[in-house]
């Protein structure tokens, strides 16, 4: 059979003009794209790209059963071939897409990428940012080491503060009054199921408004040549994600991933804390008093989702002033001073 | 746009040396990928077990004993004994000891019947019970066999 | 850069992608040859049912609570002078005779020492089993602590 009466079976079975899949392979995309800044988008979605690869790998081995998650993760850790490698790469990658999606926010806010038509955009990046937390803290409960369990205990815990919603929400997290064993269960649905769901159809919006929108060029820039989609930029960011790939891989021989003692719900150890991305809010709710944190920190986030918005009424405010960036900055350095004082301490 | 004038050698080895590569590259994460989802063999050690004085089976009886490496149906005829895997060949009942007539094993989930020999005397197992070597020493009972650790306890 | 440039940058980068790969394939044998000697130790003991009874009854009076799971120890006593935690069993058959060991399991231990005299009294303290565990139970109990062993580098050491 030629390769032509191939394709015309499947072209009379699967009729999309075959121009509209060539088109993106042969689209021009502006030179600024080039700029190591803009790599920054393209990272975090090559990390999910790898946290789902690993993910689904441990979820042959892992057992969400409380008397069983821990032997089932030292199991990974130990007898399994590369089971080592797998968990550590996911382990690290976890850490390093939370970094990759932080730098990509601080780029698209000093650019200022979140001003109109991108206001939409920005809302979506945020939710994107905040659902990657979910899966961190999700992730981390299924451990079941004491240090994990304890620091899930209390994170939910917080939740249940929450005025009005709290103790709702305490309860759908939870199943149940208090942390039982389908709380795990529910823990591993959560990162599986639900919140990969919802990382696509999100993710899926945020892609397509870049794409309808196209990547914002960066103020000043005034060139206008343009190169290949393909094999150009194909090539670039093949180049990034191997470096990422490679840099995970090396990272999992130097520094394989440890276990600490199986989790008793009955002793807590000395020193529990959350994982590093939780250090701001954890190390903030320690100096005000709970209600005013709570309600501190949900403003907090608010004025991150609805940022372009506020951005343009502080420019209306003072024009030229320049407001919005002396804001976000601010925000931004106390939320690192936070993070390194709970850090240091 | 490519340069066009661009030598079609360069470009062909180019293509040649980043297909290689990308093979190489990739095949080596799936090979790594595919063996942690092949999980290894667990361990095997050939043990002997003393099952106890030639008295613990009645003689002209049976009995179906639980050990480490499994089920195991002894039975007797004064000091000699004969041990066979208690795993039902038909699809993996245990099976009892049934003195009737025409046998002397019976599996009470499809009504397979087996001899004192292990043999296929009736109903659907498809083959005969799995031996397990056994001997008498200084009067006890010693049966060996094969102990292998649960998947998720290895 | 150049295409042509490009593609030997990504060719590089995937030859040094597989060659990190050939290295931890090297880093993973020598892991699975350490995990197959645990499983054959896990074996040994599985094969001798004196030790499989003597862990059961490890397990059943809940030693492994204090003692932590496989008696390797890890779990928190705040202040002990066992480095602040509930001191493991590895190496008792060094340290004690088998009729020690009973004497301790029947009597308890009333009071542990203090790493700092001046701090807290550590919460956890040997209980007195008297003649809960007795006869063959005790046996089999004493049998399986007498075989433990500290795995290759010690207590909790990395993986």
């Amino acid at each position: 059979m030629s390769v032509a009466a191939l394709r015309r079976w499947i072209a009379e079975r699967v009729p999309i003009p075959i121009e509209a899949l060539r088109q993106p392979l042969r689209e021009e995309l502006p030179v600024h794209l080039k700029s190591w800044l803009i790599w920054l988008g393209g990272t975090p979605l090559i990390l999910f790209g790898i946290q789902a690869v690993t993910g689904i790998l441990l979820t042959f081995y892992y057992s969400p059963n409380p008397d069983h998650a821990y032997d089932s993760v030292r199991r990974i850790s130990t007898s399994l071939r590369f089971g080592w490698l797998v968990r550590s790469v996911h382990q690290t990658g976890a850490q390093l897409m939370i970094v990759a999606i932080m730098l990509h926010m601080i780029r698209v806010f000093a650019t200022r990428a979140y001003r109109r038509p991108r206001e939409l955009n920005w809302v979506f990046g945020v939710m994107l940012f905040l659902l990657t937390l979910g899966f961190g803290f999700t992730g981390y409960s299924l451990l079941y080491d004491s240090l994990s369990y304890w620091a899930t205990t209390v994170g939910t815990n917080l939740v249940g503060n929450v005025p009005v919603v709290g103790r709702s929400i305490l309860w759908l997290l939870r199943g149940g009054p208090d942390v039982n064993p389908n709380t795990l269960a529910r823990f591993y649905d959560f990162h599986i199921g639900v919140l990969p769901t919802l990382m696509v159809l999100v993710l899926g919006a945020h892609l397509l408004l870049v794409r309808l929108h196209g990547v914002a060029v960066p103020e000043g820039d005034t060139r206008r040549q343009t190169y290949d989609f393909f094999p150009d930029h194909v090539l670039r960011e093949s180049a990034i994600a191997i470096v990422l790939l490679l840099a995970l891989v090396v990272h999992a021989m130097a520094s394989p991933p440890g276990l600490g003692d199986r989790a008793n719900p009955n002793v807590t150890p000395a020193h529990i804390r959350p994982e590093w991305y939780f250090f701001p809010p954890y190390r903030w709710l320690k100096l005000v008093p709970m209600q005013v944190g709570i309600w501190t920190s949900t403003a907090f986030v608010l004025a991150m989702l609805f940022w372009p918005w506020l951005d343009a009424g502080l420019e209306r405010l003072a024009p030229g002033r320049r407001l919005g960036v002396w804001l976000g900055s601010a925000g931004f350095l106390f939320t690192l001073v936070l993070l390194l004082w709970e850090a240091l301490s | 746009m490519e340069d066009a004038s661009r030598v079609p050698r360069r470009r062909f080895l180019a293509n040649l040396v980043l297909g290689a590569s990308g093979a190489l590259g990739i095949g080596a994460l799936g090979a790594r990928l595919l063996a942690f989802l092949s999980p290894p063999a667990p361990p095997e050690r050939v043990v002997e077990y003393a099952l106890g004085p030639l008295e613990v089976v009645p003689d002209g009886g049976g009995v179906v004993r639980d050990l480490p490496s499994g089920r195991v149906a002894i039975s007797r005829r004064g000091d000699r004994v004969q041990a066979f895997s208690a795993v039902c060949t038909h699809l993996g009942c245990i099976i009892q000891w049934q003195p009737t007539a025409d046998h002397a094993w019976f599996c009470p989930c499809h009504q397979g019947r087996y001899d004192r020999d292990g043999r296929v005397v009736g109903g659907p197992p498809p083959r005969p019970l799995v031996p397990v070597v056994s001997e008498v020493r200084d009067g006890q009972i010693v049966v060996r066999m094969v102990l292998r650790l649960p998947v998720d306890q290895v | 850069m150049s295409l042509t440039a490009q593609k030997f940058l990504v060719a590089l980068l995937s030859l040094a992608l597989f060659a990190s790969l050939i290295v931890v394939g090297g880093v993973d044998a020598r892991r699975q040859a350490e995990a197959r000697k645990q499983a054959a130790a896990a074996l040994d003991a599985a094969a001798n049912p004196q030790l499989a009874r003597g862990r059961a009854a490890f397990v059943k009076y809940s030693c492994n609570a204090c003692h932590g799971a496989n008696a390797a120890g890890g779990i928190q006593n705040l202040n002990a002078e066992s480095g602040g935690q509930v001191n493991d069993l590895l190496r008792v058959s060094e340290t004690y005779t088998a009729a020690e060991l009973a004497e301790k399991i029947r009597n308890g231990v009333p009071e542990v020492g203090k790493e700092d005299p001046t701090g807290p009294a550590p919460p956890l303290r040997m209980p007195a089993f008297r003649d809960l565990i007795a006869g063959t139970e005790m046996t089999d109990l004493l049998a399986y602590l007498m075989s433990l062993r500290p795995a290759g580098g010690g207590k909790g050491s990395g993986w």
